[in-house]
């Protein structure tokens, strides 16, 4: 099952957009980008920390698998 | 990389690179020449010499073997050069853990076996030419030089360490 990398849900939840979640986490906007619609391969733990805080929300709101989201949706 | 641009060592390198490819080329073109003149203006010269050394006829067509077998050990020394010299340029760019150089590390190390096994078999001229080389305007040097072998096992080593790295890198690429 694909992991699906729910970034974009908690952005618009927030009202937050990429550029302000940078700019707070300390990560390039090309490298949230690139989690956001789903190309990254790996993510760290301090990186997994540091959006974590920045949303205020645990690891499992961030991330799922693409079938359990699809089962969530339905 | 900026740093890798401007590192001294890789310039230097760069400089012999291109040094040694002119060098090269020139050994290669100039033994072609000889080569070409051995078979052809110098023909009947080089026969009545090999005939007044008291040595085989054949021993006309071993020169020219050998003398072939030298071109194509410089056509390999060439190349190695070429992909070395590719492979300094990768790194001057700052991206060395390529796929690519992987293959060019494989492949100087199969031109090094090359090189190393024309010199074993440049023994073979050598030794039909030794009796005669008091009365033959030739110079024989006997060697067995085994560290091209060991150069070539360092390459084939490297190829596989430069693989890995790729594979690391292409891990790592995608991790944020």
């Amino acid at each position: 099952m694909p992991i699906v990398v729910k970034l974009d849900d908690l952005l618009r939840a927030r009202g937050m957009t990429l550029t302000e979640l940078s700019e707070r986490v300390d990560i390039t906007l090309a490298n949230l980008s690139i989690l956001k619609t789903g190309k990254a391969k790996a993510i760290r733990f301090s990186t997994l920390e540091a959006i974590c805080q920045a949303l205020e929300c645990q690891p499992g709101d961030l991330l799922g698998r693409g079938e359990e989201q699809t089962s969530a949706t339905e | 990389m900026t740093h890798s641009k401007n590192d001294p060592l890789l310039l230097v390198a760069q400089g012999l690179l291109v040094l040694l490819t002119g060098l090269i080329l020139f050994a290669l073109v100039m033994v072609s020449m000889g080569a070409a003149a051995v078979l052809t203006v110098q023909r009947a010269e080089i026969l009545a010499k090999v005939a007044a050394a008291g040595a085989p006829p054949g021993l006309y067509w071993t020169l020219v073997a050998a003398l072939f077998l030298v071109v194509v050990m410089l056509g390999f020394g060439l190349r190695f050069v070429i992909e070395l010299g590719r492979i300094v340029a990768s790194v001057r760019t700052g991206d060395p853990f390529c796929p690519a150089n992987a293959d060019r590390l494989a492949r100087m190390a199969w031109l090094t076996l090359g090189i190393q096994a024309g010199a074993w078999l440049m023994i073979l001229p050598a030794l039909q030419v030794q009796p005669y080389v008091d009365r033959l305007p030739i110079r024989v040097d006997l060697q067995w030089p085994p560290t091209g072998l060991v150069l070539a096992l360092v390459l084939f080593i490297l190829a596989r360490v430069f693989r890995h790295g790729t594979a690391l890198r292409t891990d790592l690429e995608g991790t944020v």
